[in-house]
């Protein structure tokens, strides 16, 4: 796993098991907690995957940044504090609880941050880290094609270098706020002749590249965060290329490393939202006192499955904290925590029952439709990041040792 | 906070994988059920030699004082080798329960010899089973509010054949006398049932970890061997999905099992859902296993031949064993007031 921890904080306890949290663990919790609370926007925002909500949201992450809470674990010199893993966990668990608004840039931070930090020259980084952490520049992830999804390295467009530069063509699809962002970073072959993985390379590219045709595509969950991209004789400076030419796959296994491990979904996530339910529960139990047992079944499911998330990361968190390294098996993570959102979220409509289809603006709407949107969201999970029936295959053969064919 | 174990053990518990690979094969376990005897002596005298079955005693009687958080990657290893001895009930529950109530150093004699194994303990709720009651010369009745300590020959045994016929379970007919009370007093007797509830709930939810590991490993090893279509079954996605399923579901109920047994050995206020919410998982684990290692192995294990039916009946026992899936929602459903 690609990311930036301080690996020398928290060996103090020895050799000894310790489910508590230390005091300097704790003291980071209450301080995050407290600053959320006294900071959190008041008034609701439109979601960040709408042209205006985007634009708030982006606001929110200058304001984080200001007090070095928009990427705790990076290196001070680039806006963070360089808390531990077990700090970054609790980070992203009161983050969570506190219902604070959405982080408009987790493409930025959580995927390309981490690949920058491996594969990224000084330059490079002192360049991008900074205002991606202050959420001056919002980047959005260009990998997908109409014809390259589970088969990325079949993907097609196409990089030229030309003197100092790349002039790429070609199409990039399903690009979460791809519209709006900033920055783009992209796998673009940058050797024509070359087939599948090899003669990849990874690219940094301005969102307003002349020749490049950015357009808006609704998503399932009604929200127009997707976008196709067109790049037509678009040209990006070749200071724009992460890691060498060529070596694109390798670099953009760091990313999807990061995409199906830790960073992408810590577990604060999942146990925010599950304890919403066992809230919705008890409350639609007052207002109505038949619920089917299989529904309550569901509720303590989601509740132990989402503590069972927690408690694998603390446990691989400890793993990685000395030394340890986490390879395939992060596919599994991938596996249980999108499969365990659709639960959660799908067990609420079924709570909801008539009024789980109300969206917001009916008026008897629960939760402003939000539990509709987390399940149409939730949908998505087994697709992105790598599909569900792609990371079983990689467990079946990179974990347990079957053969690929 | 740091969530791993440390080198003793870790130690401890690869000893006895070891000496379990050597001392409990699974021609030794179909030797067991079809011999009819009540218990493998010489592996019981292993576990005497190697300290196990002291592990929890009083390090002043000779045990090794260790608790919850310190077995629980032993219990993993005899679910992973099936052991049909109760070791769980003599050393994890019996031992302990006993040194409890040996105020004025009453029951030392006892205690003493069942960590020299000369002794073998059982232990049994109201209404229970009594496991391995028949190899057992002193057995721990939970009954009507307080705790009896009776002489196995003064109980009167009734067999309870088990589909797994290593697993020795038995009704019984006994008198309660006073004499036989060890602890009267309903509020402390409650707190013992309780804990001795907790601990067998994280001990066996570990030996179903185990079991399912292993059912695991047998599968991926057999589907890498046999060949059908001219190529290892284990090529094909369906297959793949299937262990990959059960391997997910066994690495998210370990945590889970573990942080029990530490939240037990710590008394961590969250106990009680911590260690129901592992046996749900452990339980759902090896159910799974169960079903995909057989479904994976295809005939071959539909045999008790095959040494598949050793894993898959101590599973299907175990799972429901101290409170199955059902029973532990019930009881969560209580810690979280749903």
């Amino acid at each position: 796993m690609s990311t930036r921890f301080n690996r020398n904080k928290g060996n103090e306890l020895g050799s000894r098991m310790d489910l508590n949290f230390t005091t300097e663990e704790r003291s980071f919790r209450d301080e995050i907690r407290t600053w959320l609370e006294e900071n959190k926007p008041q008034e609701k925002w439109l979601p960040m995957d709408t042209e205006i909500g985007f634009e708030q949201h982006r606001s929110w992450e200058r304001h984080l940044f200001d007090s070095k809470w928009s990427v705790p674990n990076w290196p001070k010199e680039y806006g963070g504090r360089e808390c531990s893993l077990i700090e970054w966990l609790l980070f992203e668990e009161e983050y969570y609880l506190s219902g604070a608004p959405g982080r408009v840039n987790t493409n930025g931070i959580t995927l390309l941050g981490p690949t920058l930090f491996e594969w990224g020259t000084k330059e490079q980084k002192d360049r991008f880290l900074p205002p991606m952490a202050a959420g001056d520049e919002i980047w959005a992830q260009g990998w997908s094609e109409p014809d390259s999804g589970s088969d990325l390295a079949s993907l097609k467009t196409v990089a030229i270098r030309d003197g100092d530069h790349y002039v790429i063509n070609g199409q990039k699809t399903w690009c979460s706020r791809g519209a709006w962002a900033d920055w783009i970073f992209c796998i673009v072959r940058t050797d024509p002749a070359s087939k599948r993985h090899a003669g990849l390379s990874y690219l940094l590219i301005p969102g307003d590249t002349p020749g490049l045709t950015r357009r808006p595509v609704s998503r399932l969950d009604g929200e127009p965060a997707f976008a196709e991209l067109f790049f037509d004789d678009c040209r990006v400076h070749s200071e724009n290329l992460l890691g060498d030419e060529g070596a694109g796959w390798s670099v953009a296994m760091a990313t999807a490393s990061s995409e199906r491990g830790l960073n992408l979904r810590a577990p604060g996530r999942f146990l925010a939202v599950a304890n919403r339910l066992v809230h919705l529960y008890k409350e639609t139990l007052e207002r109505n006192s038949q619920l089917p047992v299989a529904i309550r079944d569901e509720v303590i499911d989601a509740y132990v499955n989402a503590q069972a998330y927690r408690w694998q990361v603390f446990q691989k968190a400890t793993l990685l904290m000395e030394g340890g390294t986490l390879g395939a098996e992060a596919s599994y993570m991938k596996l249980f925590w999108s499969e365990l959102d659709i639960d959660i979220h799908a067990s609420a409509l079924r709570m909801l029952f008539e009024r789980g289809e109300l969206v917001e603006g009916a008026p008897d709407v629960q939760d402003s439709g939000s539990w509709m949107s987390g399940y149409l969201f939730a949908l998505a999970g087994p697709i992105y990041a790598g599909t569900n029936e792609i990371q079983r295959n990689i467990v079946a053969e990179r974990v347990l040792g079957l053969p690929r064919k | 906070m740091r969530f791993c174990f440390n080198d003793e053990q870790i130690f401890f518990a690869k000893a006895v994988r070891e000496m379990l690979i050597k001392e409990c094969t699974p021609e030794d376990i179909n030797n067991l059920s079809s011999s009819h005897s009540t218990n493998m002596s010489s592996l019981w005298e292993s576990f005497a030699s190697m300290g196990v079955l002291g592990m929890a005693a009083p390090t002043a009687l000779g045990g090794l004082e260790l608790s919850d958080i310190d077995f629980v990657l032993i219990m993993e290893e005899l679910g992973r080798a099936a052991c049909p001895e109760p070791l769980m009930e003599h050393a994890v529950l019996s031992v302990p329960l006993l040194a409890e109530c040996n105020t004025g150093n009453k029951y030392s004699n006892i205690l003493e010899s069942a960590i020299s194994g000369e002794s073998r303990l059982s232990v049994a709720l109201e209404g229970q089973y009594v496991i391995g009651a028949d190899s057992a010369t002193h057995l721990l009745l939970f009954h009507d509010g307080g705790l009896y300590l009776v002489e196995q020959e003064s109980v009167e045994l009734q067999h309870q054949a088990s589909v797994d016929q290593t697993r020795r379970l038995f009704s019984i007919k006994w008198d309660p006398t006073a004499k036989a009370v060890i602890e009267g007093n309903p509020e402390k007797v409650n707190a013992l049932a309780k804990k001795t509830q907790l601990r067998a709930e994280v001990a066996t939810a570990s030996q179903c970890i185990g079991v399912a590991g292993r059912l695991l490993e047998m599968t991926v090893q057999y589907v890498q061997e046999r060949n059908q279509f001219g190529k290892p079954v284990g090529v094909n996605q369906a297959i793949k999905h299937h262990l990959a399923d059960t391997g997910k579901a066994i690495e998210f109920a370990r945590p889970m099992v573990q942080r029990a047994a530490w939240c037990l050995s710590n008394g961590d206020l969250e106990t009680d859902l911590a260690v129901h919410a592992g046996k749900l998982l452990a339980s759902r684990s090896v159910e799974l296993a169960s079903q995909t290692s057989l479904q994976c192995h295809g005939a071959i294990a539909y045999t008790l031949e095959y040494d598949l039916q050793i894993w898959l009946k101590k599973g299907l026992t175990l799972s429901s064993s101290w409170g199955d899936m059902y029973r532990q929602r019930e009881k969560i459903a209580d810690c979280l007031g749903l």
